[in-house]
């Protein structure tokens, strides 16, 4: 009894410390983006609450940005609902992975769900990669401390957002497309160099966005990429095979 | 202000219901050919391909053109061997930024 506690405590322990240690270089992003959200978000004149509610109801930036544009836009409710709920179709994707690498009782499913975002997908995916050489990494430990700890930040620094813009005005000028690059850089120049076998994908796919980028816009590019990039996996295994 | 913020909550309500189910739909419910081992290897290619549509295109796109000429665009080409040389991740917003900075101090 006394071991298996040990045990269980140890597994905690280890997928916490792999969270934090993954998920780390991501939060400066997460804050800043956070930020940019809830000043844009007081930019349309609704109230704190309301914008704020933006974050803990969808919890999904890219989203939010677009709400918020369309918003200061003036277009019609049907259509902010109807683009909001196309861009997080990719989220779709995502159940399919975490399903296919995690075993959960159904009450777990109703909670990850809630923080399965990009960057917890993210790292739960690493988690999974490392679960090789770390058999104690607990992926729904993992997927679930990354949403709750992205939760917070992403909550606190849109009201953070908000208070800054009523306090200081126009104050920001670097634009929030660079923020997110620059953000997921490192983790795809850190998954070109430690996955050689996907160096070829990287490339294909990379160049497929370059010539989409010119017809589609960025979300239907994220969710086509994403598919692309999934046919080519597929099509390089059956080559190996 | 176009709308109340009574109208506003509640379509932030319904795409944030539509976004957990789109989040829920596969964790609870597993179509047989997901099972293929063909498609399992589609879905390990998905994480890769998910990072370079963050990336790529929002770097080299500017209003739906292919803006190379910015100092957005230097600031990521330059990280990228900062990157790849000390293998921390967290090192490409970092070094992103400060060549940002530094680039639009310099020139403008």
């Amino acid at each position: 009894m006394v071991q298996y506690i040990h045990e269980q405590y140890y597994i905690i322990l280890e997928s916490v410390r792999f969270t934090l240690n993954k998920l780390l270089p991501l939060l400066p992003s997460i804050l800043i983006f956070g930020v940019i959200f809830g000043f844009a978000g007081a930019t349309t004149g609704y109230s704190l609450p309301l914008i704020s509610s933006m974050s803990f109801v969808i919890f999904a930036g890219s989203a939010q940005f677009v709400t918020v544009l369309l918003l200061l836009e003036n277009e019609p409710l049907v259509s902010i609902i109807v683009t909001g709920i196309i861009i997080n179709l990719r989220h779709l994707i995502y159940g399919i992975v975490i399903r296919d690498r995690l075993e959960m009782t159904t009450l777990k499913k109703f909670i990850v769900a809630y923080f399965l975002i990009d960057e917890s997908f993210l790292v739960t995916d690493m988690a999974y990669r490392e679960r090789k050489q770390n058999p104690s990494l607990d992926l729904f430990r993992v997927l679930l401390t990354s949403g709750i700890i992205l939760w917070v930040c992403w909550n606190l620094s849109t009201i953070v957002g908000y208070i800054l813009f009523l306090t200081y005005g126009d104050i920001f000028d670097i634009p929030g497309n660079f923020i997110v690059a620059a953000s997921f850089l490192g983790f795809l120049v850190d998954h070109f160099r430690k996955y050689p076998e996907e160096r070829l994908l990287i490339t294909v796919t990379s160049a497929i966005s370059v010539i989409l980028g010119y017809i589609l816009s960025s979300s239907a590019l994220l969710i086509t990429i994403m598919v692309a990039g999934s046919l080519m996996a597929g099509f390089m295994s059956r080559r190996d095979e | 202000m176009t709308y109340t913020e009574i109208e506003v909550f509640l379509s932030i309500v319904t795409i944030g219901l539509f976004t957990y189910l789109a989040r829920l739909l596969f964790l609870l419910y597993s179509p047989k050919f997901l099972s293929n081992q063909r498609i399992k290897s589609a879905l390990d290619g998905i994480p890769a391909a998910m990072l370079v549509a963050l990336v790529i295109p929002t770097t080299l796109f500017n209003n739906g053109k292919v803006d190379l000429l910015r100092s957005e665009v230097f600031a990521i080409i330059f990280s990228v061997p900062i990157v790849y040389r000390f293998r921390y991740s967290g090192l490409g917003l970092i070094s992103a930024v400060t060549l940002l900075i530094l680039l639009t101090t310099v020139f403008g």
